[in-house]
């Protein structure tokens, strides 16, 4: 261990900040052939000049936002779910991986369809037909490879969701229905999970965050009719816009709370129209 | 007199006349049982079908009903007084992902 460390210790450049201070940190290529050469993988040579105060060159821009270093380091050593990998959860993921979540499970259990192009990050002309969970795991692998990507190409039912999930800290709610979404809400409640619920209908999104235990879901759709499992978005659609400012909003709040933030949207309702062009924090049953 | 804004969220937009803010008069000391009324009465059975269940006698419980951008349900409900300029909003639930 002395010696790993020692070797990305030689590895790192000095730079100095705009506030002239000096700072150490070690690029992609560096990272990678250290790990190349202690047969180790990229995320723990990651963790491993985080911890001896070099930062990779990846993180620079996002020290500031995540807590610093020893953020960084809760963050790669965080394991993170996200649920639904449409117009949520594919850029849910991707941003997640961005942030340097170390591991990311990836649940869906749909393809891509032409109907998806119009708003999903990840479906392209050329992978119709794709599974969306093996999509979105290729594309973390490109965009940092110090993730661990876990693709589970298979919806989440009442017989897999408890195993599936176990050993999470925060899991996103980025899927379409609300059968699933209460199922996953008690198995949260059960493994003591927190969860970050985003929908989106039109013009307007909702995002709020669930820990263990809160009314959540109950506060939010107060009578869960069954059989009406799909709301107003069937009718009016989804443009590119909302998904895209709920996933972001989402994963801000998944940062947050595993870098140990106190200022959650728990209890709160964050609700956004685009139309009218606000956004109003509306106060949940506890 | 007074003058409430009302905003309707999605397809309850649609059905209070378009999606955007309206200007809707009341009598002074009205609550929201009688702002429903009047909205009722203007738009017609379309939106009383979109609000209501069991033949008009309940609301129903997955629309939000705000003033000011607080639910109701931290007010006084259906006879929460309403005031000049306050800001009324039915939500539907977003289930889309």
């Amino acid at each position: 261990m002395q010696e790993f460390s020692e070797a990305i210790k030689l590895l790192a450049e000095e730079s100095i900040s705009p506030a002239g201070k000096p700072y150490f940190t070690i690029s992609l290529s560096s990272v990678r052939s250290v790990a190349s050469q202690f047969s180790c993988s990229i995320k723990e040579a990651e963790i491993t000049a985080l911890k001896n105060s070099i930062i990779p060159e990846r993180y620079e821009r996002s020290l500031g936002t995540v807590g610093g270093m020893q953020g960084q380091i809760l963050l790669l050593n965080s394991r993170a779910a996200v649920m639904g990998l449409g117009g949520l959860g594919g850029l849910a993921a991707e941003l997640l991986a961005r942030m340097g979540v170390g591991t990311l499970l990836l649940i869906d259990g749909d393809s891509f369809s032409e109907s998806n192009l119009n708003r999903q990050v990840l479906a392209t002309e050329e992978n119709l037909g794709e599974k969306k969970a093996e999509v979105s795991r290729n594309r973390i692998n490109k965009v940092n490879a110090a993730v661990d990507a876990i693709p589970f190409a298979q919806m989440a039912t009442e017989d897999n969701i408890e195993s599936l999930l176990d050993g999470c800290h925060v899991i996103l709610d980025c899927l379409d229905n609300l059968r699933t979404r209460f199922l996953l809400q008690e198995t949260c409640k059960k493994l003591s999970i927190p969860m970050i619920h985003g929908a989106i209908a039109q013009f307007y999104g909702q995002v709020s965050t669930i820990l263990p235990g809160d009314q959540g879901l109950n506060a939010i759709y107060r009578s869960f009719e069954k059989g009406k499992d799909n709301g107003i978005e069937k009718e009016l659609g989804n443009p590119a816009t909302t998904p895209a400012l709920v996933a972001a909003w989402q994963v801000q709040e998944a940062i947050k709370l595993l870098i140990n933030k106190k200022e959650l949207l728990r209890n709160r309702l964050l609700f956004i129209d685009t139309l009218e062009g606000s956004c109003e924090t509306i106060q949940l049953e506890g | 007199m007074i003058i409430v804004i009302v905003k309707g969220v999605a397809d309850i937009g649609k059905l209070l006349g378009g999606t955007g803010k309206h200007e809707i008069a009341l009598t002074s000391g009205s609550d929201l049982n009688n702002l429903l009324d009047i909205l009722v009465e203007k738009y017609g059975p379309a939106l009383f079908e979109r609000l209501y269940i069991n033949n008009g006698r309940e609301l129903r419980k997955d629309l939000r009903l705000l003033v000011n951008g607080q639910d109701i349900v931290f007010l006084n409900g259906l006879n929460t007084e309403l005031k000049e300029g306050d800001r009324f909003s039915i939500i539907p639930p977003l289930m889309g992902g």
